[in-house]
């Protein structure tokens, strides 16, 4: 009788630790696949999720002079007739000391613009306020530098131009 | 049920969950923003710019400043303005860069200077300095006879920069003849003004 019962109580805690160890390997998988989160600051009501780490992603080690800002340029971005986001990387590189406003403007709408973006902060993926048909257009991106102490005062600006290709 | 035979089936249990994990584990690999590629080892062998994706970067100049204009005896104060092609992909074979003709006929009223000037105005008096843009050569680009003309009148001021680091130096002039006789409170404020670039990129040929 003793004996039966030693070994039920051998049986229970055998159970009991296998149990444990499972749940544990199944809680350390799922914190290990976590998906990183992202929190972008504040867009004030403009559509598009801003990033702090973005990253041109051009090979080579930048260098600048004073007093200049690095301006992204592009070759050229394609979309789908109808769809009402364009994947195009806006952004103001780290290097920068100054704000950057950036439009995107085809055939001469405007269909898109940024809050400001300071240094490090982009947009991979922007939201148009219309829809376009098949073609190819003239597009461009018109980065409005400004003084980060003081967003209102324009200083000068680049217009990146590309070709956006509509399937 | 034994003892024997129960701790086997436990114990085999065990395995096969612990297995299980390991074998998902492996087939996943961590994607996060800063690790686009996941963990795994990539080779590249050729670089193609994906649209969308950011092919070059150039530098300009933020602001148009002459500082505090006293030279009044010389004949022009100079500001040098150069443009850098900081980095490019290699699919980009050059980079374009030219200037938005911005320039004022009807503010510019000094008779000595071009109307084709770019202006500095005072937003106090509204009053307006010119000022011009040379080339590398020294020559006046917005002088030029055959502007680019993109709908917005572009004038080039470099044929195309190749190379990551080549600049091209160009520089800004005000003729002080407009201050001339003019050193008086009227005159005295702070001058402002702004250029647009514009920038183009051409490709490789295949």
């Amino acid at each position: 009788m003793e004996k039966n019962k030693k070994h039920k109580v051998i049986i229970i805690l055998l159970i009991a630790t296998v149990i444990l160890l499972a749940g544990a390997l199944v809680t350390v998988y799922i914190i290990s696949n976590q998906p990183k989160e992202v929190t972008a600051p504040d867009s004030a009501g403009v559509g598009g999720e801003i990033v702090d780490n973005w990253n041109p992603n051009i090979d080579n080690e930048p260098t600048r002079g004073v007093d200049d800002a690095i301006i992204p340029g592009y070759g050229n971005a394609e979309m789908k007739a109808g769809d009402t986001t364009l994947t195009l990387s806006i952004g103001n590189p780290s290097e920068n000391t100054v704000g950057l406003y950036a439009t995107l403007i085809v055939d001469d709408k405007q269909l898109y613009r940024s809050p400001l973006l300071k240094p490090g902060q982009g947009i991979k993926s922007i939201p148009l306020n219309e829809t376009l048909k098949k073609g190819k257009y003239d597009a461009y991106v018109l980065y409005q530098i400004v003084d980060l102490n003081k967003p209102d005062t324009k200083l000068n600006s680049v217009r990146s131009a590309l070709d956006l290709i509509v399937k | 049920m034994k003892v024997k035979q129960l701790l086997a089936i436990v114990l085999t249990g065990v395995l096969m969950v612990g297995s299980a994990i390991s074998v998902s584990a492996a087939d996943t690999y961590s994607l996060t923003q800063d690790n686009p590629t996941g963990d795994r080892d990539t080779e590249v062998t050729a670089e193609i710019k994906a649209p969308g994706e950011v092919w070059y970067e150039v530098a300009v100049p933020t602001k148009v400043d002459f500082g505090i204009l006293n030279n009044v005896a010389g004949d022009a104060d100079t500001q040098a303005f150069d443009i850098e092609l900081i980095d490019k992909s290699a699919s980009v074979e050059s980079v374009y860069v030219a200037v938005r003709d911005t320039t004022d006929a009807a503010a510019i009223t000094d008779t000595t200077l071009s109307t084709k000037f770019f202006k500095l105005e005072n937003e106090t008096t509204g009053l307006v300095l010119g000022y011009d843009y040379l080339n590398e050569t020294g020559a006046s680009v917005l002088t030029e006879t055959t502007p680019e003309d993109n709908n917005y009148n572009y004038y080039g001021i470099v044929d195309g920069l190749t190379t990551i680091g080549e600049t091209y130096n160009c520089t800004l002039s005000l003729p002080m003849s407009q201050l001339s006789d003019k050193l008086t409170d009227e005159y005295a404020g702070v001058y402002t003004g702004t250029i647009e670039f514009y920038s183009r990129a051409t490709v490789a040929a295949p």
